[in-house]
């Protein structure tokens, strides 16, 4: 039936199967879930499940089809499977109805920031979909997690620089009080002062409970934050093992990225 | 030289009217839609048959609610060619010549032209008709109208955000294609506005389309297509520009003078940021 099924059994691998054995209690769960782009399908009958407050980190290579899972999921990339939020099918969803419903989703470089409004326009376009009350306590919530973002109101996102970008991208995405958080390469192009600032925000986004599924080519930044990991390659899950498991980031280099013909490794892997 | 300007501010006025949805449906689609001169065409002679047995306010209105409607077809249109721009804007040609058509099986050859006022007011020695008053308070209110909407509303904000950035928009639960649409109509009703004020100032007929949504597109591109208040403030350059040629220029020269001022507007847009961009 999945993809799950014809996988090596290797011991990181039971665990992701034995996660998602509680897939009826978690927030996110897919079931032979696939993404193509027309034609062409990328992902492969994928089934996982995130627990609350859990960071699931889903790495691999360029090309792997992280960001067309996580687009499937958020409804931006063409799916098929099943697609579950708080125990609601959300599959026949398009995407604008899935945010509302409380999937939230960062996609990579910041493509859900609106550039040439200012950051007090961003955080109102989200902000004003919440009920009156829950409003400025998110707005507090989100400049606890990011301060900086309340001295730049009046900027122009577009002007911020490329952390600034992704708080507030991260922001605008918690700001929904989402049931699950969806971010694809979060710390792409970003100076690692900023992984500091993201790693701490994570933590207490997962501490509140927020289910996390973190698409990540960074494995070092992965092993800060995930307390689990799985890895996709060429559209299909071939692996998944606890967080920890990636401080030895060299150790899943060798075993999950081979190296490519000339003996090169894949650049796009951040070890 | 005084009665010169007044003249092509209120010249100008027509042509920033028919700027303003442009520039709006051109940040909303990337694209430029040629056919709304034809939706200021069916506007105005709409508001002519249905005002005379109905009256003046029954006329405005049917002929705004035409406009908008046809504005809602012409996001039929866009609809299942989003991803082309170039075919837009030849679709967009082809439902002006539709449009056009249908204006002239309907409604015939004949021009129309309502002018209610019979005396003229003097500013600085210069004969002014009231209707130009008309026109210029019409414009004021449509400008505080648009900006009010887009700048002080949240369904402005999202209408913004939707043209901005689409993903962005869906990803930030807002329905995109609901936002599209309205700016389709918001841009079909302006355009009904700028109809029926050419019916009460210089009239329209059937072939009227094409012209008017040349000199919308030529006021619009030449402070920045992608911003409203600037594609309005072209409209009234290039009407004084053309009242001032007019003027002082023999009329052979005269006719040329505003193009050569939007291309040169143009030359200095590539050299120079100050005639450039625009904001959504």
């Amino acid at each position: 039936m999945n993809q799950v099924i014809a996988l090596p059994s290797s011991a990181p691998f039971r665990q992701a199967v034995a996660v998602q054995n509680f897939a009826p209690a978690a927030p996110l769960t897919c079931t032979d879930l696939s993404a193509r782009y027309g034609p062409i399908q990328v992902c492969f009958d994928i089934s996982l499940a995130t627990m609350p407050g859990e960071i699931v980190a889903v790495l691999g290579p360029n090309g792997a089809g992280k960001s067309s899972l996580l687009g499937a999921l958020a409804g931006t990339v063409s799916g098929q499977g099943s697609v579950k939020l708080s125990g609601e099918d959300l599959e026949s969803l398009p995407a604008h109805l899935r945010a509302r419903r409380g999937l939230a989703f960062v996609p990579e470089i910041r493509g859900n920031i609106f550039p040439v409004l200012s950051v007090e326009e961003n955080l109102q376009l989200v902000l004003h979909a919440l009920p009156h009350g829950d409003r400025a306590r998110m707005r507090d919530r989100v400049f606890e997690l990011f301060p900086i973002l309340k001295t730049r109101l009046s900027t122009d996102a577009g002007m911020l620089s490329g952390g600034e970008q992704q708080m507030l991208a991260i922001a605008m995405a918690v700001a929904r009080k989402p049931k699950a958080l969806l971010l694809d390469e979060p710390t792409q192009g970003l100076a690692p002062a900023v992984f500091d600032i993201l790693e701490t925000t994570f933590k207490s986004l997962s501490q509140s409970g927020l289910p996390i599924l973190l698409a990540e080519q960074n494995i070092r930044f992965a092993a800060r934050v995930a307390h689990r990991y799985l890895v996709l390659a060429g559209g299909r899950l071939v692996g998944a093992g606890e967080g920890h498991e990636l401080h030895n980031a060299d150790r899943i280099v060798e075993r999950y990225f081979p190296k490519d013909l000339d003996g090169s490794e894949d650049p796009s892997v951040v070890p | 030289m005084v009665d010169f300007i007044i003249l092509g501010i209120v010249v100008g006025v027509s042509y920033g009217l028919l700027a303003l949805p442009l520039s709006l449906l051109f940040i909303a689609t990337g694209t430029v839609d040629f056919a709304l001169g034809a939706y200021a065409v069916l506007a105005g002679l709409v508001c002519f048959v249905v005002g005379g047995p109905l009256g003046m306010v029954a006329g405005i209105l049917s002929a705004v609610l035409a406009a908008s409607l046809v504005g809602l077809v012409s996001r039929l249109l866009d609809h299942n060619r989003r991803s082309d721009h170039l075919t837009l804007v030849l679709a967009s040609f082809g439902f002006a010549i539709f449009l056009e058509s249908f204006v002239l099986s309907t409604f015939g050859e004949q021009p129309y032209v309502r002018q209610p006022f019979t005396d003229y007011w003097d500013i600085l020695g210069t004969r002014v008709s009231p209707q130009a008053g008309v026109n210029l308070a019409a414009a004021l209110v449509v400008l505080a109208v648009t900006f009010g909407l887009l700048y002080a509303t949240p369904v402005g904000r999202m209408m913004r955000a939707s043209a901005i950035n689409p993903r962005g928009a869906t990803l930030a639960g807002i329905p995109v294609h609901i936002m599209r649409a309205s700016t389709f109509v918001f841009a079909g009703l302006l355009a009904g506005i700028a109809g029926v004020l050419h019916l009460y100032t210089s009239g329209l007929s059937y072939s009227s389309g094409m012209h008017l949504a040349l000199s919308g597109f030529g006021a619009a591109i030449i402070f920045g297509l992608k911003s409203p208040l600037r594609a309005f403030l072209g409209g009234i350059a290039i009407g004084v520009v053309e009242s001032l040629s007019n003027g002082y220029l023999p009329s052979h020269v005269a006719t040329v003078v505003p193009l050569f001022f939007i291309f040169g507007i143009l030359i200095l847009q590539g050299t120079s940021r100050t005639f450039s961009g625009g904001r959504a």
